[in-house]
């Protein structure tokens, strides 16, 4: 179980706002990963439907309320999808609604974090979660 | 003929009788023949033969069983003072004493012995040490003896006082009492063919021997030797002491008890003796198989039998007991009785020696030797050595007899020189030896009969002055008998006369109509006339002799016919007109006249009592219903208070009871005429008074009322009923009659008829319809507004008011009426009723009448028109209806709405925290990046936003959770406390590290609760202690639980049993002042200033809303500057 260092990061989330916090948290955290966005469910599944073998993703952060295709419905179709199906999906949201987190980890999802209100929060939050990933893998 | 009977009976019951005495076996048989009325022997063989129950008859013939208790009585008493004791006195004191009662019979013999040894309890001690056995042949008398019961006959013989210690009377005979019975055993058996009980101590066979022939007798008595112990006592019958020479020595002659001098210890010889001639006991004993004998023994054998001598073996009583050699010669059977004494069985010839020789042999225990005895032998003549030799070593006395024949000496030789034959000298020799013998025993024989012939002549003499004594008394009877004719002949004339007198008296007696009795001394009946025994169903036959109180059954047991004959006669000797009043059983009740003389017969020495009878039981049951009737009468009369009174016709005069002047108000004594009478009327009725008197005669009764006027002044009411009474040809007499006073009654009736009147005006001036019935449910009576509602006039009966209910309400109203009929229960009800043509509402109630006496009188209802009430009342409840369906509709929306408020909430502070959040993050951003150019005025208020803006987020979050919080959302579920606070503590873990905090946390409880609401209470409880720490102190926080005693539950206000966790959260913060516990848990209110200290006022607010939702208490206890402990009460379970 050689430790795994996460490269590459895909984050699906609908506000610009959070996906531009996200990336300064990680470049204090983690200076060598590359984010990549997706703004909903169907941008998302297009970027994972052609990421080529060789620069498949290490992590997948996914927000729950999106327009078009939510994370609820893409999380099934990544998990259908062969080359993708091993990668640990993050759910990152707002949401309360447990029923909705539930589904989520029924579905698949690794874990779930909330949206931090403070940037401190958030970066201890963004450290945790990608230590326990690569230690676990 | 004797032999085919017993041989019968040998068949048929198994006991052989052959040795049984013939002439008492021939005289059952012919008495069973005379029994039955047969002639000829033959005849009743015949009918022997095909009868069974007669051969079971005459087997039973055959064993007479005579016996009584303590047969022979000086036997017995010599048994019971001497041989007892005697017995008992060889005995120790545990010692079994065996008796063997052989011929029981029926038992008494065993009995009686027992009962003898009872006598000497005192000696016996313990009484199961006697054990007698009692025997017999038949079956019969052996079960009659077990049961032990015999009737008076049999015991009259015995002493009262061993009656009553030895027997229990029963109504089927004596009862042996069971102690004694419990002593014997009885016992089926032949002492002629079972082995004999042995040991025994005293052997009683009475009356058994005396049947058997001598042979038998031996035999049995051989047995009885072995069957008692040495010494053993054997008690016999009269007459039965033949054959015990040897054996038996006796006790006491007189009562036939001997003991047994010698015991036979050998039963084998004794049994088998009269079957085959036994074996020598050495021989016995020797083995007989061939291969066994060794040479020796064999040529032994050979010299034995070639070269000793015959012979053979006897016993004390010269019983062949052992034959040696060929004995033919000398020994041989008899004709007769079969027997094995060898003096029965020797060659006669050899007699006379053999026996003085076994005689010399016994008596000196010597050998003794005869020689030469010449005995005949088909012609020729021989010589027999005889040899007695008593037998030493063995226990019984045994004698080996031995016969030798001395060789024949050639007939030459024989001849001896003086040409004497010596064979014919010897024999000569020996015949007048045998001559001798002969002489001398006719000689004794000769002297003997000649006593006996003088002993004779003596009887004879005796006899003839018997006969002269019994001539003379003969003489005397003649002449006495003569007198006797004459007496009686004089007898018989008086006796004539005295039939006469007797018939004389007696038809007198018969034919009085009172009764008659004659009592002796002891009032016993000696005689009664015929109406006696009639009028009281008395049995002539059954009153002779007995008491007069048994007569009839007892029915005669007066006590007042006791006191009189046994108390007051023998003092006054006569009673006169004694009244006897008696209920008889069979004769009911009667009244009887006694008198009762003495009568003084001369031929009766004591006087005899005369009982006249007179049975007046008629007149006096007439005399006794006047007298009832009168009484009856004046009872009457007292009990109505009615007087009476008599007014005479032709001259007016009157005659009054006390009573009816007391009704007057007079005193009794005070005079009464007829004028006062008619005085004391009031003047309207003293007409009709005088008019009803003369038209009395007239008339069949009369009744009427009069007012009078007493000596006071008060007037009373008078009521006066009665008839005239006639004389013989119809002529009035008088009139009489009976007086009431009805003041009272008149009173009550004049009450009655104004309350009447009192009742119908208010009924009918009540403005409620009020309506009456009867106890069967009829109504009776209606009110004027009754009347006036229905519109109907009078004669309105209850069939038509129920016509005029409305149809709808008819037939329940009906059920009702009815069944509260049956109970007599009140009731309520609701119809309508038909007024002027319309039906109006009417409200009724009906109440059930009871009267004192009859009890349930009937319904009284009144009913009240509602009719408006009513309408107005429905058309009240329509509205209200009306107003509650509109109130359900507005609910119903406001719930919508309610519904549609906490979504907007809900979507609304969801939504107001995102920009909020965007503004908290990029503020914190820019605050990060330490741009060097930026002021620090620009830093503050950065941090400014910052704060607002998070404390924003707070605000709507506690909105938010304070808002969903509601009943419905309750999801209890098992809570790990421990895992909740886990959880909360990692929120804090920044917050933890920044101040330094201390965390104390205990174990703590699960408990049924919602988990999301839990972590809520306890991230406010601890985010509080945190918080309000006090400065430069380092907070210390304590979490912990304890169980909550029922006593702290009920001072919370909740429930005593259900158990309950209490959970501390405490700190060392800066506290808050008891008077603000209230206040903390108001929404919104703070006791510091925003700067001061972070938060909005929301957080105890809803931390008491969680814990009262979980039916739970959070108590507050703090000081300022002192901490703060909230304990949180939960339940450990919620109900479902």
């Amino acid at each position: 179980m050689g430790r795994i260092k996460i490269k590459k990061i895909l984050l699906v989330d609908d506000d610009l706002d959070d996906q531009a916090i996200f990336k300064l948290a990680l470049e204090d955290v983690r200076p060598d990963c590359r984010v990549a966005t997706a703004s909903d469910g169907v941008e998302a599944y297009q970027e994972l439907l052609h990421t080529p073998e060789a620069t498949i993703y290490d992590i997948i952060f996914l927000d729950i309320n999106m327009p078009r295709m939510n994370g609820k419905e893409l999380l099934p179709k990544i998990k259908a999808m062969e080359r993708h199906r091993h990668v640990p999906i993050i759910v990152y949201s707002t949401s309360y609604a447990i029923e909705e987190i539930k589904y989520m980890l029924a579905a698949g999802a690794h874990t779930y974090i909330r949206k931090a209100h403070s940037y401190k929060q958030l970066c201890m939050d963004i450290s945790t979660i990608l230590n326990e990933v690569e230690s676990a893998s | 003929m004797l032999k085919e009977f017993l041989n019968i009976l040998l068949e048929n019951t198994g006991v052989d009788f052959c040795d049984y005495k013939p002439t008492t076996l021939q005289r059952r048989i012919i008495r069973r023949m005379h029994l039955l009325d047969i002639a000829s022997e033959n005849d009743y063989l015949n009918y022997l033969l095909k009868h069974e129950q007669e051969q079971h008859l005459l087997y039973k013939e055959m064993l007479i069983h005579v016996t009584t208790f303590f047969r022979d009585e000086t036997s017995f008493d010599y048994l019971c003072s001497e041989v007892i004791p005697a017995i008992l006195k060889s005995k120790n004191p545990n010692d079994i004493v065996r008796i063997w009662v052989c011929g029981c019979a029926t038992g008494e013999e065993a009995y009686s012995i027992a009962i003898c040894f009872h006598e000497h309890l005192q000696q016996v001690g313990d009484l199961t040490r006697i054990k007698i056995f009692a025997s017999d042949l038949s079956e019969a008398v052996i079960a009659k003896a077990r049961k032990g019961v015999y009737p008076a006959t049999a015991l009259a013989k015995l002493s009262e006082a061993r009656k009553n210690v030895y027997f229990f009377q029963q109504p089927d005979g004596y009862h042996i009492r069971p102690f004694i019975r419990e002593m014997c055993t009885f016992a089926v058996h032949n002492v002629l063919q079972n082995p004999p009980f042995a040991n025994i101590d005293l052997l009683s066979c009475r009356n058994v021997l005396i049947y058997m022939q001598p042979v038998l007798q031996k035999k049995v008595l051989a047995t009885f030797s072995y069957s008692l112990r040495e010494n053993g006592y054997l008690f016999l019958g009269k007459s039965e002491t033949s054959g015990l020479a040897g054996k038996f020595e006796t006790v006491n002659k007189g009562a036939n008890i001997y003991t047994n001098r010698e015991r036979n210890t050998k039963l084998f010889s004794i049994h088998s003796a009269t079957k085959t001639p036994p074996a020598d006991m050495s021989h016995t004993e020797r083995p007989i198989s061939q291969e066994r004998k060794d040479f020796q023994r064999a040529a032994d054998e050979m010299l034995l039998a070639k070269y000793i001598p015959a012979g053979v073996v006897v016993n004390d009583s010269y019983d062949i007991v052992d034959f040696r050699g060929n004995t033919g010669f000398y020994i041989e059977p008899s004709p007769g009785i079969a027997s094995w004494n060898v003096l029965k069985m020797i060659r006669k010839g050899l007699y006379y020696d053999l026996q003085e020789a076994l005689g010399k042999a016994k008596a000196e225990r010597v050998s003794v030797r005869r020689e030469g005895i010449a005995l005949e032998h088909e012609g020729a003549l021989q010589r027999i050595n005889l040899e007695v030799q008593p037998l030493s070593g063995t226990k019984e006395k045994y004698y080996l007899v031995l016969f030798q024949q001395v060789p024949q000496a050639p007939a030459d030789s024989l001849v001896t020189d003086d040409g004497i034959n010596n064979t014919r000298d010897l024999r000569i020799h020996q015949l007048e030896q045998e001559l001798m013998h002969s002489r001398e025993q006719l000689r004794a024989l000769s002297e003997e009969q000649e006593a006996t012939s003088e002993e004779f002549q003596s009887a004879n003499e005796e006899l003839k002055t018997l006969n002269e004594e019994l001539q003379t008394s003969q003489e005397e009877l003649i002449s006495i008998n003569e007198e006797v004719t004459q007496r009686n002949k004089e007898l018989n004339s008086l006796n004539k006369e005295l039939v006469t007198a007797r018939n004389f008296a007696s038809s007198i007696n018969n034919t009085i109509n009172d009764s008659l009795l004659i009592l002796d001394k002891h009032l016993r009946v000696q005689g009664a006339n015929r109406a006696f025994y009639e009028t009281f169903h008395i049995n002539e036959t059954d009153a002779q002799d007995r008491v007069v109180y048994e007569l009839g059954n007892k029915q005669w047991n007066i006590p007042e016919l006791r006191q009189l004959l046994e108390q007051t006669l023998p003092e006054k000797k006569e009673v006169s007109d004694f009244l006897l009043k008696h209920k008889f059983e069979t004769l009911g009740y009667r009244a009887l006249l006694l008198n009762v003389r003495q009568m003084h017969l001369e031929a009766a020495a004591e006087p005899l009592l005369l009982v006249v009878i007179q049975d007046i039981t008629e007149s006096h049951e007439l005399q006794q219903a006047v007298h009832e009737s009168a009484f009856r009468l004046q009872f009457a009369f007292d009990t109505a208070g009615l007087g009476t009174w008599e007014v005479s016709l032709p001259d007016r005069t009157l005659s009054s009871s006390d009573r009816f002047k007391q009704t007057l108000g007079l005193p009794t004594d005070a005079p009464l005429t007829y004028e006062g009478l008619l005085a004391m009327l009031v003047e309207e009725d003293r007409a009709e008074f005088q008019e009803v008197l003369s038209l009395a005669p007239e008339q069949q009764r009369f009744s009427k009322e009069f007012r009078v006027l007493r000596a006071d002044g008060s007037q009373r009411w008078l009521a006066l009923s009665g008839m005239a009474r006639l004389g013989q040809q119809g002529t009035p007499i008088s009139v009489l009659g009976v007086s009431a006073d009805i003041t009272e009654r008149k009173r009550s009736e004049q009450k009655l008829r104004s309350s009447e009147q009192h009742f119908r005006l208010l009924a009918d001036s009540a403005p409620v319809m009020i309506a009456m019935s009867g106890e069967n449910g009829e109504f009776s009576f209606y009110n004027k507004s009754w009347l006036n509602f229905t519109g109907r006039g009078e004669g309105y009966t209850a069939a038509d008011w129920v016509q005029d209910i409305h149809p709808d309400d008819r037939s329940k109203y009906e059920s009702l009426f009815q069944s509260s009929l049956k109970t007599q229960a009140r009731f309520n009800a609701e119809f309508r009723l038909r007024h002027k043509g319309r039906y109006r509402w009417l409200s009724c109630i009906a109440v059930p009448r009871f009267n004192v006496k009859e009890g349930f009188d009937g319904y009284t209802m009144a009913c009240t028109d509602v009719h408006d009430q009513k309408l107005m009342s429905e058309a009240l409840e329509r509205k209200v209806e009306e107003r509650t369906e509109a109130l359900r509709d507005m609910n119903d929306e406001l719930l919508d709405k309610n519904r549609e408020l906490e979504q907007f909430a809900y979507v609304t502070s969801h939504d107001l925290q995102e920009p909020l959040r965007k503004i908290l993050m990029f503020s914190s951003v820019l605050l990060r990046k330490n741009e060097p150019e930026r002021s620090t005025h620009d830093a503050e208020y950065l941090t400014r936003i910052e704060q607002a803006a998070s404390r924003m987020i707070h605000l709507i979050q506690d909105l938010l959770n304070y808002s969903s919080l509601k009943e419905h959302t309750r999801d209890f579920l098992p809570t790990d406390l421990n895992k909740i606070v886990q959880h909360v503590l990692i929120d804090f873990d920044l917050l933890i590290q920044e101040k330094e905090a201390l965390l104390t946390i205990g174990s703590l409880p699960t408990v049924d609760a919602v988990p999301l609401q839990m972590t809520q209470l306890f991230y406010n409880l601890i985010s509080n202690a945190l918080k309000f720490s006090r400065l430069g102190v380092r907070p210390e926080i304590r979490i912990a639980a304890t169980e909550l005693t029922p006593d702290e539950a009920e001072a919370q206000g909740l429930k005593r049993d259900s158990g309950y966790s209490k959970i501390e959260v405490s700190d060392n913060g800066i506290g808050f002042d008891k008077s603000y516990s209230d206040r903390i848990f108001e929404i919104f209110q703070r006791l510091h200033a925003k700067d001061q200290y972070q938060g909005n006022g929301i957080g105890l607010a809803l931390c008491r809303k969680i814990v009262q939702s979980h039916r739970g208490a959070l108590i507050p206890h703090s000081e300022e500057g002192a901490g703060t402990t909230f304990a949180i009460i939960l339940p450990l379970k919620q109900d479902a």
